[in-house]
């Protein structure tokens, strides 16, 4: 009995994936019955091989009967070309050959589909759960939470090295088609080597290079996403991300948190005056402070004007550079706690915040007024639910402040009559970015189409 | 596009940095650089002729406001022949600059109102950063002597005079209240006379001492009205409350806390004699008596107050009249009822001395206090 | 109504409450204010609902597009070359007129170049925007500014240092002819929808003016126009106020917020204004750059892509208005307004009928051509 030799393909294969170590090609042999396998060892699911492929064909009687029942599994698809099959092998899945036939097998092992808690947005209520690292995972997650056939999950074929898949998934009946065009072309654009993240892939959605404020948002929650896609925006996942893109979103996009939605209107009305309030103090704060203390102290009460003035007797330094030198060390101070392991990142926050403070206000430094207001923006920074806005909000602010010790009162309103402009300005893929809806999200999402 | 965009932005930002270190100009000025003028005292002269002599309190930061024992003001006058002169002069005495943004209060000499009040008020009023809500009053003895007195109970950055006039301190009937706006728009329009306050100085409490006014003649003497006259005019024209009434009936001593007031009244000029009708109604408590009372009898105490209050407010508007001062403004009143013509104010100035006065007086007792 | 056309009329509405008409107004106080404030709210109501109706009619196009194929390019070019020219001058009046206020009011140390140049950066961007952006961006500015006009204005209302009798002798003046310099002033305040001229692109869907909107605005019109009127002259007093030149600085200045964070009512009001001023020098000088372009556009002057075209006039903009600043002064500025109030104005106004109707039977006698 001759041996049956294994396929050419198999052959050129296995000489693509050299010099790789965990490539199989074997052949399973019973009674002159054969079959050839070829899959990386390191991505394919042992358990499930041995159970879909290698017992039944020693259960089967005849390669016909298996060939038919490996057609049969749903988890069979045609054999592409070459390149294609390439990287389908070394995403995981299983080649097999009976006779003159070839089968391609999706038989991936993912360790990476267990659920992240959520991290950039925690809330107290509300789901507590996130995304998954595995694309396959979040859109089973989107979809059980979403049950409706309008809602269209679409794959993006990308040329980059790692070629994973990136996704596209909205609401076919709420998605404004402009928009998903603008989208498929930006992806389109798109020709960099190496896509990673998200994060990563949203920098590349941005229209122009050097950009401040967010045009596309990143999220880890759920609910997040599918209250996007009832409003009609766009979903991007992509592989290997426990966080998805949702474009295209507005400035109040980013002054939302969830748990709005979960509270009594009243509390809801508090948190949110809370926030913009905690938007304006830091934003404005530093530079009313050096409107106030070098340009206008006639502004202030009588009583507050000596303490400021009292406060910063032996200050040697012109208030600008006073307030440029706490918050550079402020950012510092939150730069280094972000960077920080958990268990460490309270002492220098110990450190650095008290008694930093306590001793620049001790060697005349800084005033102590300063170091108060310095507090109250550091706090009011965070206050923003959205990261992204309060890395954006923290720059804005240096912006105001330069532009106010240069023009004093003036320059802290002209600068933010500024801000709103240049807010008003951007679009994010279109939908102008800063706008004040009446109607109410979704409304004024299609405003534009009309 | 984008490119061209980025170089735009980024050359922007380095011309703004570049400002900023440039920036030593002359507007950028710290707060511990600046002292502020908390009032002003306006003087006549003794050294030049015509001219007033400026005192300023200033205030000095002190680093623990809470600390500080050590008075925290400081004075310095100077004669010159304007207001303006004299405050330029000071300027240059000072290390600091003068801020004359949180000056709350001007005080004046009394021999200054019967001057020419435009020469020297008009610069309060021309500089952008004295402020309009400013308090303006007359010393007593001199302007100096108020300015740079210090009572008692001045604390750092809080100052006692201010305390009297705003109505966040002290709140008495006998404080009137004038600000600079007012001043400005009753001594350059017809109509209405200004009344101020006077400051005096009790040396022996150690206190000042607010209970009378004055009342501005535009060129003329002007009328010094006592302190009850003060309290009276007070309670109509600014509706006080926290007055207190004396009446004395048969053995009986009552006083009352009167603590609302309205006042209303008309011109009736088509009758036989020009006359004027006020309606006065003050609410009120009785406050002390030195006999017990029932509360049903307060209607008969409301007789009995208001024949007294009335022939009070009578006296006060005849020596009003007879002084051809008008604090109510009734000329205004008779202007701002009746259709423009050119010579209006001739017109009342006619009828003011031989108006009729026709007061009605209503008062409402509401209980005899916490106790019967 | 588009919310927006609201806009750009309270805009223009508000940001001349601070700027010289309310002294134009004043010093025309005898001699028939009252009258021409109610003719003027008559006639400007009825002008703004043609105006809003004849644009209707073009929806999406500015004036340049309506009249670009009506009237001979001979004619037309100089037209919108005019209209260009007196919106800049609008913006440029406001522009100077901040910028004096706040010389004086806010920051007396400051150079005005380096105010000026503070504008520069901000209104030129804004300048540049597209009309849509920059009805949202008023939109978000107004939201944020508007309650505190209310606020400031409120509290003027119900403060007791608001004689009213001065305000009567104020609109005892009725009996007075109305002036034509106080008309004109007035109509400038409320005729705020001409700058449709070029917004009109925004408006795609224009409906003509619906009986709620028409009331919403005529009740808001009149409102600010009497408040700007009547409100300083109650603080001010009648005669007084005559010499003031920005009354309603003096007249936030009076009001004091007695518990407020900030004391002085008047930084509020500045504040607040700054920013409406911003948005209305954008506003017009964006209309006077696009009608300059529609006429005058340099098609091969480009850099990179980028054409030169507007930045060029945007450079010339800001050097016509240094240089105007730094020259004028505040009576120039006074008898400028005055000047372009009494003559100019109404040639806008009747120019802008006749191009808008000639562009109307323009598009009707092609109408049935093209039906064909």
């Amino acid at each position: 009995m001759t041996e049956k030799l294994a396929p050419p393909l198999f052959n050129s294969l296995a000489e693509q994936f050299k010099p790789t170590n965990d490539i199989i090609q074997t052949s399973l042999q019973l009674k002159g019955h054969c079959a050839f396998l070829f899959y990386v060892k390191s991505v394919v699911d042992g358990d499930k091989l041995q159970q879909t492929i290698i017992r039944p064909f020693f259960e089967m009687a005849s390669e016909e009967g298996f060939a038919s029942y490996i057609q049969s599994l749903p988890n069979q698809t045609d054999v592409p070309d070459y390149k294609k099959l390439l990287m389908m092998l070394s995403a995981g899945f299983v080649l097999v050959a009976i006779d003159n036939r070839t089968f391609l097998l999706n038989i991936r092992l993912v360790k990476n589909n267990e659920i992240q808690e959520t991290v950039m947005e925690p809330t107290i209520h509300g789901p507590q759960k996130g995304l998954s690292e595995d694309v396959e995972t979040t859109i089973n997650l989107i979809r059980q939470r979403y049950h409706n056939s309008s809602l269209k999950i679409e794959k993006v074929k990308k040329n980059d090295v790692s070629n994973r898949a990136i996704v596209l998934l909205y609401d076919d009946d709420r998605v404004d088609p402009d928009v998903l065009a603008k989208i498929r072309a930006k992806l389109e654009e798109i020709n960099t080597p190496l896509l990673q993240s998200a994060e990563d892939l949203q920098h590349f959605l941005n229209q122009s290079k050097l950009t401040l404020f967010p045009t596309t948002m990143v999220t880890e929650r759920p609910d997040r996403i599918i209250y996007n896609l009832v409003g009609g925006k766009v979903v991007i996942a992509i592989d290997g991300s426990p966080n998805v893109i949702l474009a295209p979103v507005v400035f109040f996009d980013f002054m939302s948190s969830m748990e709005d939605n979960y509270h009594v209107s009243l509390v809801t009305g508090f948190t949110i005056m809370l926030r913009y309030l905690g938007l304006f103090t830091c934003i404005f704060l530093p530079s009313f402070y050096v409107a106030m203390t070098s340009y206008n102290p006639d502004i202030l009460r009588i009583e507050l004007a000596l303490t400021v003035a009292g406060s910063r007797i032996g200050v040697p330094y012109p208030s600008f550079v006073e307030v440029f030198f706490m918050l550079f060390f402020m950012e510092l101070l939150t730069e280094a706690s972000m960077r920080l392991p958990k268990a460490v990142s309270a002492t220098a926050t110990t450190v650095g915040g008290l008694i930093l403070g306590t001793a620049a206000t001790e060697a005349a430094l800084t005033s102590t007024i300063m170091i108060i207001i310095i507090s109250a923006v550091a706090i009011s920074t965070f206050v923003i639910p959205i990261n992204e806005m309060s890395f954006a909000m923290r720059i804005t602010r240096f912006i105001l402040l330069i532009y106010t010790s240069l023009f004093g009162m003036v320059g802290l309103l002209v600068g933010f009559i500024g801000i709103i402009m240049f807010l008003a300005n951007k679009d994010s893929l279109g939908i102008p970015y800063l706008r004040i809806s009446w109607k109410g999200k979704s409304d004024e999402l299609r405003m534009n189409n009309k | 596009m984008a490119g061209i965009k980025k170089m735009r932005k980024g050359c922007l930002l380095i011309a703004l940095l570049t400002a900023l270190l440039l920036q030593s100009g002359c507007a950028f000025k710290d707060i511990d650089k600046r002292v502020f003028v908390v009032g002003i005292g306006i003087d006549p002269s003794d050294k030049v002729r015509n001219g007033f002599k400026v005192t300023l309190k200033m205030a000095k930061p002190v680093g623990n406001v809470k600390q500080a024992t050590a008075p925290v003001y400081a004075y310095i006058s100077h004669d010159s022949e304007s207001v303006a002169e004299a405050i330029r002069t000071m300027e240059t005495q000072v290390d600091k600059v003068l801020d004359l943004g949180h000056n709350r209060i001007i005080i004046m000499h009394r021999d200054l109102l019967s001057k020419d009040l435009d020469t020297f008020m008009d610069f309060f009023t021309r500089r952008g950063d004295v402020q309009y809500i400013a308090y303006v009053a007359v010393a007593e003895s001199t302007a100096e002597e108020a300015i740079t007195f210090e009572p008692v109970t001045e604390t750092p950055a809080s100052i006692a005079l201010y305390n009297y006039f705003d109505d966040t301190g002290t709140e008495s009937p006998y404080v009137i209240t004038t600000f600079l706006f007012e001043f400005r728009r009753e001594v350059l329009g017809k109509g209405i006379n200004t009344v101020m306050p006077i400051i005096g100085i009790d040396k022996e409490n150690n206190t000042f001492k607010v209970d009378k006014s004055i009342i501005l003649k535009l060129g003329e003497e002007p009328l010094e009205l006592n302190s009850v006259e003060t309290k009276y005019l007070n309670s109509l024209i600014n509706k006080a409350s926290g007055f207190s009434y004396k009446v004395e009936e048969n053995d009986m001593t009552l006083v009352l806390n009167i603590n609302e007031v309205k006042m209303k009244y008309k011109i009736i000029l088509d009758e036989v004699s020009p006359r004027i009708d006020m309606n006065i109604k003050k609410v009120g408590v009785i406050g002390e008596s030195d006999k017990r009372l029932s509360i049903k009898h307060l209607q008969k105490y409301d007789e009995i107050v208001a024949d007294d209050v009335k022939k009070k407010v009578m006296e006060l508007l005849t020596t009003l009249q007879k002084n051809n001062v008008d604090p109510f403004g009734f000329g205004l009143r008779y202007r701002a009822t009746r259709l423009s013509r050119k010579d209006i104010m001739d017109e009342w100035d006619r009828i003011y001395p031989e108006i009729e006065f026709n007061v009605k007086m209503d008062i409402q007792l509401k209980g005899t206090g916490a106790v019967e | 109504m588009s919310r927006f056309l609201f806009y750009l009329i309270v805009v223009n509405m508000l940001t001349n409450m601070v700027s010289i008409t309310p002294r134009i107004l004043i010093a025309g106080s005898t001699t028939g204010t009252v009258l021409s404030l109610l003719l003027a709210l008559v006639v400007g109501m009825i002008l703004t609902y043609f105006l809003i109706n004849l644009f209707s009619q073009f929806p999406g196009q500015g004036l340049p597009e309506i009249i670009k194929d009506h009237v001979p390019k001979g004619l037309s070019a100089p037209i919108l070359l005019f209209f260009s020219l007196t919106w800049y001058f609008a913006g440029l009046s406001t522009l100077v007129v901040y910028s004096l206020i706040i010389f004086r009011f806010l920051t007396p140390e400051m150079s005005i170049y380096t105010i000026v140049l503070a504008f520069v950066v901000v209104v030129t961007y804004g300048v540049l925007m597209t009309s849509s952006n920059i009805l949202y961006m008023s939109e978000i500015v107004l939201i944020i500014v508007f309650p505190f006009i209310f606020f400031v204005q409120l509290k003027g209302y119900l403060s007791s240092s608001l004689n009213w009798d001065y305000v009567r002798v104020a609109i005892m003046q009725i009996n007075h002819l109305p002036s034509y310099t106080s008309f004109t002033s007035s109509l400038f305040i409320v005729i705020g929808a001409a700058n449709l001229i070029i917004f009109n692109r925004f408006f795609t869907k224009l409906k003509k003016p619906s009986r709620k909107g028409m009331t919403i605005l005529t009740l808001t019109c009149t409102f600010i126009l009497l408040t700007t009127y009547f409100l300083p002259i109650g603080f001010g007093g009648f005669e007084a106020l005559n010499n003031v030149l920005y009354p309603w600085i003096a007249t936030s200045d009076s009001i004091r917020m007695k518990f407020g964070i900030i004391e002085r009512i008047v930084f509020i009001f500045i504040g607040a204004f700054l920013a409406l001023g911003v948005i209305s020098m954008t506003m017009h000088w964006h209309v006077s750059l696009q009608l300059l372009s529609s006429v005058i556009y340099f098609k091969r002057f480009k850099w990179k892509s980028v054409n030169l075209t507007l930045p060029l006039f945007i450079v010339f903009f800001w050097a016509i208005a240094m240089y105007t600043t730094k020259t004028i002064t505040s009576n120039g500025i006074f008898q400028s307004v005055q000047l372009f109030d009494r003559i100019i104005l109404p040639i806008i106004i009747i120019l802008l009928f006749v191009c808008l109707l000639a562009g109307k039977k323009g598009a009707q006698s092609k109408w049935p051509e093209s039906k064909k």
